[in-house]
């Protein structure tokens, strides 16, 4: 097979920078994509290293690359069965990259695999938001920039600290731009575009349905669901309920939240108004959470009637908002259709715990009675709180009261649940997130993934709806302290560093609770800066609306432009001499494919070495060289040689 | 760059003649001196532009058949002076002797009245006897006792220096060093080269069969017309650029002087007429840069580790324009 030779027109150094730089652009990609196209990738990269290697270095033939490029796509193909979408997508984009490095000859090569190098870390971004990815992202733009440096600047020795020192200066006459462009661009209210559907698959959280098990899965994350800041104290631990999704429907094993209607929802509050504003997670649902009771809605929600907060479109960016409750409240009465909907049980099964139910009602006819009955059954029988409750069958409410007695929170509630109904008294679960650590460095509470906990509502005659956690008759430490203490040795042994010694875990915690801090300002200043902070931020400068802002911004581009244009025809007209700016074309034009002129090259020199390397360019090359040299040093020459020069460089193609 | 420059090029019907001419003289030199073109040339150059030449290098390496064979090809008469520590000026310029037949002084002039003049180990006389040659190259003449002699023309000197070995000699001061159009180094032969010197005829053989390549009415023709040389603007800002550069450049003790910086122009000029054209490029400045300057800068204290070749190339990186 005829091989193809490889001019190398650019330093060994810059493919060994782009070769590095790309690594660390793709390394957080490998383990997301399939085994395969990671292989591939890195063997590409690895086929394009020892390429570099070999003194006489030819790149693989045409043919040879097809296949490779066919191969690859067939693979991507049958992986994701679509070549679009995010991963997809970004497999796509990182198989190709490699295999650009196996045709990367000119310059133009190697400035299009870094520009797309720069692409490939900007996916990264659809993974992950977050501080460490943030700091890693500028970490690959710059050894990118710092591998365009090296390639724009190649010289016989590899000069690191030069190419660093002057990535580094780059980076900080970016940054003033940066700063004005992102606080002072003109947001929009929501995103600019939707991401692709499979864009937020894998993002835990309480989902509207829950069965026994669903929220004890939940409950060995270690995720953050959102974060509060309370405008005044910080509120009681067994206050401390965040209200999530309502489940009014069950078919005996699983529980569903329905339609929640958007009525109109109304509670006569008691007590001091809480203020506190929420920074949630995307956790791709329609619902944000709110301390029990929610009193109003942000922006993007509304209140259902059973106090859900509601929004729109699925959460799948990071949410601030302001929010107040009340802890104290007397909801209003019932309307029969709610009612109905609140005693809802399906005849075919759980028939015992349905006739225990039965049985109190006969008893004691007082619902607050029944409730207190049942919560005195919790705590007497031998019921324990464990994470790892056992499996249930088709009677799951059943198996659990009368044999297992082993459940998490969903268990309880939905057990009691099932009871209440049965006893005749309106009841619901209701989940959501109890608890929540307190961050003292940030002064803010963090609600995590395993604080997710359900409880159930009661509805009684003349006080509407009542909270009731039976979970608290069975652990009460899990209310009181959170989770975490609840199951502290389990966590322990997961999650953190556990250090006997007194001084080192205290500090440990800080340290922990301080990088929570950090990122937090990270979600609350940088992912959660959107419109409303904008204006916030806009209006402290006396600029009242985005409107204003934009002709602000519009009117410093001008002026901006208008000062680089008047700056550069000023330049131009200084050093306006058509012959040099005729040939600095022409040496442009050949910079092209990779022969660049140096400062103190003569023509003639510069003309041989073109030669040289392209012996074909050698008949333009020879005449362009010849009438430049006409024109600019020897005594006479003529306006039309002049234009014959313009018209030779123009014509000049490879 | 020379050859390439030819290559490029095509002649000017100008100085089709003296271009020929000179190519002619070059090939015939490169006869007898084997694989030596870059050097022949540079002393051509320095010959036509009327400058003088200091050869500095071991002994052996054909010195002296240099000159010999620059006064041969250019029909030029030829004299060479052995300096000694015991010289005086009168050996170099020559004695005014009392004639009884015409009851006066008469001049006899020395060997330095000759119109190429060999100045052999020029550091081994004093300062005073190495003063009378050196006064006598910059003003083409003879001045004793009261009576001014002019000197042949053309008048060209090749003085030599042996650099190690130093024991006993006055090297020349950095003054008169600025007299000197050029500096040479002439090398070893390579393999091959020495291989054929070593097996072919004697040089001084060939050199009696030499004949000279053109007039000395030829030669003075073509040293007049390197001032005719069009020399743009452009490149004037740029020898410039090269003279400033050597005096703010913290690589070096001085800077050029203005008479380094005209008999640069003179030399580029020379050897634009060299490569057959009548108009000055970079390349030509660039091709005489090191021979015209390495004697003429001496390398600050903090870089007097390197070599001089090294620091004159930082000239060399003088952006064009």
């Amino acid at each position: 097979m005829k091989k193809q030779p490889l001019h190398i027109t650019t330093s060994h150094n810059a493919t060994l920078w782009l070769l590095a730089s790309l690594l660390l652009a793709f390394a957080p990609h490998t383990l997301r994509l399939p085994i395969a196209i990671s292989v591939l990738c890195l063997l590409f990269g690895l086929w394009r290293f020892t390429i570099e290697r070999r003194a006489t270095a030819t790149l693989p033939h045409k043919l040879v690359r097809t296949l490779l490029l066919v191969a690859t796509l067939v693979i991507i193909y049958l992986h994701y069965n679509t070549l679009l979408g995010r991963e997809a997508g970004i497999a796509l984009l990182a198989a190709m990259l490699s295999l650009k490095l196996l045709e990367m000859r000119s310059v133009r090569d190697y400035v299009v695999v870094i520009l797309l190098g720069y692409f490939l870390a900007i996916t990264l971004v659809l993974y992950s938001q977050t501080l460490p990815m943030a700091a890693y992202m500028i970490a690959v733009a710059f050894m990118l920039t710092a591998t365009l440096i090296e390639l724009n600047l190649q010289q016989e020795k590899s000069a690191l600290t030069r190419n660093l020192k002057l990535t580094a200066k780059l980076f900080m006459q970016a940054a003033p731009v940066m700063l004005i462009l992102f606080f002072l661009f003109p947001r929009i209210p929501g995103p600019l575009w939707s991401l692709p559907d499979d864009a937020h698959s894998g993002t835990t959280g309480i989902s509207d349905k829950m069965s026994m098990g669903s929220i004890s899965n939940l409950s060995q994350s270690d995720k953050i669901a959102f974060r509060v800041a309370f405008d005044g104290d910080i509120i009681d631990n067994n206050l401390s309920y965040w209200r999530g999704p309502v489940l009014w429907n069950t078919d005996g094993k699983n529980w569903y939240a329905g339609n929640a209607t958007r009525g109109i929802s109304y509670y006569r509050p008691q007590g001091k108004p809480i203020n506190y504003t929420v920074t949630l997670e995307p956790h791709n649902q329609k619902w944000l959470y709110g301390l029990d009771l929610p009193a109003m809605a942000p922006a993007q929600a509304v209140i259902s009637n059973d106090f859900q907060l509601v929004t729109q479109s699925k959460v799948q960016e990071l949410q601030r908002y302001k929010m107040t409750s009340y802890s104290k409240y007397e909801t209003g009465p019932l309307t029969p259709d709610d009612r109905q909907r609140a005693l809802q049980l399906p005849s075919h099964r759980n028939s015992r715990a349905v006739s225990l139910g039965q049985q109190w009602q006969q008893q004691l006819h007082d619902p607050e009675a029944i409730v207190a009955q049942a919560l005195n059954y919790f705590n007497q029988q031998p019921f324990s709180y464990t994470l790892k409750p056992p499996l249930l069958g088709n009677n799951p409410v059943d198996e659990f009261l009368f044999n297992t007695q082993q459940g998490f929170c969903e268990h309880y509630a939905a057990s009691f649940t099932v009871l209440m109904r049965a006893a005749g008294i309106p009841a619901r679960v209701v989940t959501g997130y109890q608890g929540g650590d307190f961050n003292p460095v940030g002064g803010y509470l963090i609600v995590r993934q395993r604080d997710a906990h359900a409880w159930a509502e009661v509805w009684l005659a003349n006080k509407g709806w009542v909270r009731v956690d039976p979970t608290a008759a069975v652990a009460p430490e899990r209310v009181e302290l959170g989770a975490e203490s609840a199951f502290a040795e389990l966590f322990n042994r997961q999650s953190t560093l556990q250090f006997d010694n007194d001084f080192l875990s205290s500090h440990w915690l800080k340290l922990r609770y301080g990088w929570d801090t950090l990122n937090n300002g990270w979600n609350q200043w940088v992912i959660g800066y959107d419109s409303l902070k904008q204006s916030q931020l806009l209006s402290r400068f006396g600029i009242d609306s985005i409107k204003q802002m934009a002709v602000i911004m519009a009117i410093a581009i001008i002026a901006a432009l208008t000062i680089l244009l008047l700056l550069s025809i000023r330049r131009d007209r200084k050093q306006h001499d058509p012959i040099s700016s005729a040939y600095h074309r022409f040496c442009q034009k050949i910079s092209a494919i990779g022969i660049q002129r140096q400062s103190y090259e003569g023509p003639v020199d510069f003309a041989q070495r073109i030669i040289k390397q392209r012996p074909d360019l050698a008949p333009q090359v020879l005449q362009i060289n010849d009438l430049y040299i006409a024109l600019k040093y020897r005594p006479r020459h003529t306006q039309h040689q002049l234009k014959h020069l313009q018209q030779q460089i123009r014509r000049l193609k490879f | 760059m020379s050859q390439t420059a030819s290559n490029l090029l095509p002649p000017q019907k100008k100085t089709i003649n003296s271009g020929t001419l000179l190519q002619h003289t070059l090939n015939t030199m490169s006869q007898v001196i084997l694989g030596k073109e870059h050097t022949l040339r540079l002393a051509l150059a320095c010959l036509i532009a009327r400058g003088h030449l200091l050869i500095e290098d071991q002994p052996g390496v054909g010195k002296t058949t240099l000159s010999h064979l620059l006064a041969r090809v250019l029909n030029l008469d030829f004299q060479r002076i052995q300096f000694t520590s015991d010289m005086l000026p009168a050996d170099i310029l020559g004695v005014s002797v009392y004639d009884q037949n015409s009851a006066s002084f008469k001049f006899h002039p020395g060997p330095v009245f000759s119109q190429l003049v060999l100045a052999d180990e020029v550091n081994r006389a004093t300062p005073k006897a190495q003063s009378a040659l050196l006064e006598a190259m910059e003003e083409y003449q003879v001045t004793t006792e009261g009576e001014t002699h002019p000197l042949p023309s053309p008048f060209f000197v090749i003085a030599t220096q042996n650099p190690s070995n130093q024991i006993g000699t006055f090297a020349l001061p950095e003054s008169q060093l600025d007299r000197f159009l050029m500096r040479l180094e002439i090398g070893y032969p390579d393999q091959a080269h020495e291989k054929e010197l070593l097996k072919g005829r004697d040089r001084r053989e060939i050199l009696q069969d030499i004949e000279a390549t053109m007039t000395t009415e030829q030669l003075l023709t073509i040293q007049a017309s390197v001032a005719q040389v069009h020399v743009s603007d452009s490149l004037i800002d740029y020898l410039q650029k090269i003279l400033n550069f050597s005096r703010h450049s913290p690589c070096y003790r001085n800077g050029l002087s203005p008479r380094a910086g005209i008999a640069m122009l003179r030399c580029a000029q020379a050897w634009a007429i060299l490569d057959n054209r009548d108009h000055l490029l970079p390349e030509d400045i660039q091709a005489i840069l090191p021979a015209t300057t390495n004697h003429r800068l001496q390398p600050s204290a903090e870089l007097s580790a390197q070599d001089n070749d090294e620091i004159v190339s930082h000239l060399l990186t003088v952006p064009l324009d």
